[in-house]
């Protein structure tokens, strides 16, 4: 939605960075990762941390930080300009690629929100990845399946939640105690907690389950992959590399 | 998820007082959430925020023309889909009113080939070439009798 806050009337505007950039496909598809990372309210110091990686990664610093100012208002108009260019402009490769990369910045906080669930979806719509196939590439990034998301609208999901009990597998992170929380894991170092949750792994996994779901999730997040939509996502998924071999290192005891 | 604020019929932005005074003609499903919800500022944030994304989600799917696809359910988000509307063109301005000359239509149709002025015309062109020629074959008699 259009925001009121007399701030925006200052913010740049998408479509003019847009118009005279030269790198439309880098733009575009941090436009897409920044709304992603800051659809439940915040940007999580881990999901910032990327974000400004991926910045310095592509040539035009300059235009990527307006970017990611301009898209956190999350105004429709500007949006439906990076939508509207990565469908038209991405084969059916990139596509899926994209998805994978923004299931990556989803979980990037260690869970999955309900506007980042309905985000998802919205993106495996736009670029035509239908519900099996969006299932499975979810599995693959976080070796989790892709969970229905949670009624915020509904008195049951709330008592659920407050009850200490997730509400759906989806339970909303954008709250100012899972804040402290990361804050704390970043600065400490990832727990074996945080590890077990960026493996998509329950409490009691054996050294052979680590193994092979290293192997795995490895496969799917290797940044090769991701060459062909530019420096942004490869320096995504290099961050998202680094991150799961953290998690290894800290499930197989330093054996990584 | 349902739109609170749509079925208590207020503003999003709506004051607690408001939401108090619309509660009373909501129906008893819809009261109990937007009372547990809504009239609590933390819960209400989280449910705002929440809102706003999928009315921004509507909006770009409308736009997008992704209204008719697997992850967008009507059932579900039936608060927030929004229904293209269909609205009768506008009358175009009436042209100024000017005389019908009728030639100029039965020549545009083809329809004065018979009937038409330069018909007419033609046929006083036939008729002087016949006169002209009829005197000429006359002068000629006269002259030839003249000669004898």
């Amino acid at each position: 939605m259009t925001s009121t806050d007399p701030a925006n009337a200052t913010a740049p505007s998408f479509a003019a960075i847009f118009e005279t950039t030269q790198h439309h496909q880098s733009v575009c598809t941090l436009a897409v990762l920044t709304w992603v990372a800051s659809c439940d309210g915040r940007i999580a110091p881990r999901e910032q941390a990327l974000l400004d990686k991926i910045a310095e990664s592509v040539d035009d610093v300059e235009d990527l930080a307006a970017v990611e100012a301009a898209v956190r208002l999350h105004r429709v108009d500007d949006l439906a300009i990076a939508c509207r260019y990565l469908k038209a402009n991405l084969d059916r490769g990139g596509k899926r690629l994209l998805v994978q990369l923004a299931i990556t910045m989803a979980i990037a906080d260690g869970s999955l929100s309900v506007g980042e669930n309905h985000l998802l979806q919205f993106m495996a719509d736009l670029l035509g990845v239908r519900p099996r196939a969006f299932a499975k590439l979810f599995q693959q990034i976080t070796h989790r399946p892709f969970p229905q998301a949670g009624d915020p609208s509904s008195a049951e999901w709330w008592h659920q939640r407050e009850a200490g009990h997730a509400a759906a597998p989806a339970a909303d992170s954008a709250i100012a105690e899972d804040t402290a929380e990361e804050e704390k894991e970043t600065d400490a170092g990832m727990t074996r907690r945080v590890a077990l949750n960026v493996m998509g792994l329950e409490e009691g996994a054996t050294l052979e389950k680590v193994h092979s779901a290293y192997r795995r999730l490895a496969k799917a997040r290797h940044p090769d992959r991701f060459a062909p939509l530019g420096p942004a996502a490869v320096t995504t998924a290099t961050e998202s590399f680094k991150r799961l071999h953290e998690a290894y290192a800290v499930l197989s005891g330093g054996a990584a | 998820m349902k739109d609170l604020y749509k079925r208590l019929k207020v503003e999003g932005g709506a004051t607690e007082e408001q939401i108090r005074q619309s509660l009373g003609a909501a129906p008893p499903n819809v009261r109990g959430s937007a009372e547990l919800i809504l009239l609590d500022a933390r819960r209400r944030s989280v449910y705002d925020r929440n809102r706003d994304l999928l009315l921004t989600i509507a909006q770009l799917r409308f736009d997008l023309g992704l209204n008719y696809t697997p992850f967008w359910s009507r059932r579900q988000f039936k608060d927030f889909w929004i229904v293209p509307t269909f609205t009768t063109p506008a009358a175009p301005p009436e042209a100024p009113k000017r005389r019908v000359d009728k030639m100029m239509i039965a020549q545009a149709f083809h329809t004065a080939r018979h009937h038409g002025r330069h018909h007419a015309a033609r046929w006083g062109i036939w008729w002087a070439v016949a006169l002209i020629a009829v005197g000429a074959g006359a002068a000629i008699v006269i002259l030839w009798h003249a000669s004898f």
